[in-house]
């Protein structure tokens, strides 16, 4: 059975393109525009694997991984925060809160299959 | 302070008028007195030359209230031109500010509109691509490798085919043994019919001996009575035997007839099946040769269609890469449109609310690039440009 990840991005075409990449290997894909509407698409679906982006309207990336680690259901998602920040306080703020990586844009298609599968494994 | 300076010089400018008048009424008067105009004459001499005098002592007065009024004129002129500028400043918040944001809003959203159906485009050609190597790879595995003898398509039906051969061979084997059982069939029958002829043959003698015993029986008289019932019984068993041995011997020479047809035919099938075998063979080879022609073909295109396949994979995922510059270029755009809010936002309130500092603080604290932070020129941002090295370990960190 295909696993599935849930996209968060501000970016169509940044959500379009990690879709291509991880549909390529086989995953299913849902796809939220912002933290809102990420927690809206935990309804009780299977989610393996969750790919945020950091700064995004309405709920940023940070506050969207503290929410989902309050979801019993999907407290031991693993998390890629997928950003254009490299800061080091921000990374650590990430680990703090739950992330699984840190992973900068622009990515490359092969990372990122090798940490999503590391990840799901 | 104009106002000071008014007074005095309008006093100063009418005293030369009011000597002057003077000065005429008094000669008026002595002309008058004296009956002579000649008085007259030369006081009005006298009053020109004191006017002289008096304005040429006035002169260096006149040219600083001459540079003050200048000054005077320049000044306003300056206040009238920033009151302009106010009223630019304004339009320039409420009109010009608007423009470009929406300009920018503008080719952040048509850059969006292009790459996403550019991704979706290439998406749908990523997919092709893997589905064509999962068939070019399956293909590839079914042909094999024709050339060098291994596991190909063409040497499993090669193989097939010298099964159905081996078959056939094996079949006509169990025909030529037969065969040779009917001749022995054939051989046995001819024995039979010799034995038959035999039966016969003892049938009549043991018939003319019954005859001998039946007339030595009657020579013997009352004595040879038995003897010749015996006689009489042995020549009815005689006939009996040679009528069988007749009847074998006819059914033999029908059986020895019938396996003589078959033997006959037996060979003649043998002969063609040889040539059939033979025959079956070459065009058997002939097929597997042809079939060889074209599946080596065709595993070679397999094996080029996966490896093209593989490269322009390799393509795709670097135009991946490429494609996220729109993602990066909108962050940029929309800092910059913020930052132009922000202004406007404060002209609105008055040209004085105008602050620079604060502008710059608030779009450097909304940063989220590396490079953008270069373009500011903010102390720190080039030092950790230079230092920042691009390997995979800054890219992707797991905790």
């Amino acid at each position: 059975m295909s696993k599935t990840v849930l996209i968060v991005d501000d970016s169509t075409s940044l959500r379009q393109v990690v879709a291509m990449t991880l549909k390529s290997q086989g995953f299913e894909v849902v796809e939220g525009c912002d933290g809102k509407d990420a927690l809206t698409k935990l309804d009780g679906r299977k989610i393996n694997l969750i790919v945020s982006d950091l700064n995004m309207p309405n709920m940023d990336g940070l506050t969207f991984v503290r929410e989902v680690k309050k979801l019993a259901a999907y407290k031991f998602v693993p998390i890629i925060m997928l950003t254009t920040e490299s800061d080091e306080k921000l990374k650590s703020e990430g680990q703090s809160a739950g992330l699984k990586a840190w992973m900068v844009k622009p990515f490359k298609p092969e990372q990122m299959i090798a940490a999503v599968n590391k990840l799901v494994a | 302070m104009k106002k000071h300076n008014k007074n005095p010089s309008q006093n100063l400018a009418s005293l030369p008028i009011a000597f002057g008048l003077g000065a005429f009424a008094l000669l008026l008067g002595a002309a008058f007195l004296t009956a002579s105009a000649w008085s007259m004459v030369l006081g009005l001499g006298a009053v020109a030359l004191a006017a002289a005098g008096t304005s040429l002592a006035q002169k260096p007065k006149t040219g600083a209230l001459m540079a003050q009024i200048l000054s005077l004129n320049a000044q306003l002129e300056l206040a009238k031109k920033s009151g302009e500028a106010d009223a630019e400043l304004q339009r320039m918040a409420s009109t010009w500010v608007p423009t470009l944001n929406s300009q920018l809003g503008t080719a952040n959203s048509q850059m969006e509109m292009g790459i996403v159906n550019l991704a979706e485009a290439f998406s749908e050609i990523h997919s092709k691509l893997n589905d064509t190597v999962a068939v070019a790879t399956d293909a590839a595995s079914v042909l094999g490798n024709t050339s060098s003898g291994g596991n190909g398509l063409a040497d499993h039906v090669a193989d097939s085919l010298n099964e159905i051969l081996s078959s056939i061979r094996n079949s006509f084997d169990e025909k030529a043994t037969i065969m040779q059982e009917v001749k022995g069939f054939i051989s046995s029958t001819e024995e039979l019919a010799k034995m038959a002829a035999s039966v016969e043959t003892l049938a009549a003698r043991t018939n003319l001996l019954a005859l001998n015993a039946a007339i030595e029986a009657a020579r013997a008289g009352e004595e040879g009575r038995g003897f010749s019932i015996v006689a009489d019984e042995v020549r009815k068993l005689s006939m009996l035997s040679a009528e069988t041995g007749v009847k074998i011997r006819q059914r033999v020479q029908l059986i020895a007839t019938a396996a003589k047809r078959a033997g006959d035919g037996a060979a003649r099938m043998e002969a063609t099946d040889e040539k059939v075998l033979s025959q079956a063979s070459e065009t058997l080879h002939g097929v597997v040769s042809q079939f060889e022609l074209v599946t080596g073909p065709l595993h070679q295109a397999s094996e080029k269609i996966i490896a093209n396949t593989n490269q322009v994979s390799s393509s795709l995922n670097n135009a991946v890469v490429h494609f996220q510059f729109q993602d990066r270029v909108s962050q940029i755009l929309g800092h910059v449109q913020e930052s132009l809010n922000q202004m406007k936002g404060q002209l609105g309130t008055g040209v004085e609310s105008l602050n620079v500092t604060a502008l710059m603080h608030e779009l450097e604290r909304k940063y989220t690039m590396a490079e953008e932070r270069t373009n500011h020129g903010s102390p720190g941002a080039k030092v950790m440009a230079e230092s920042k090295s691009s390997s995979a370990s800054d890219e992707l960190t797991f905790f």
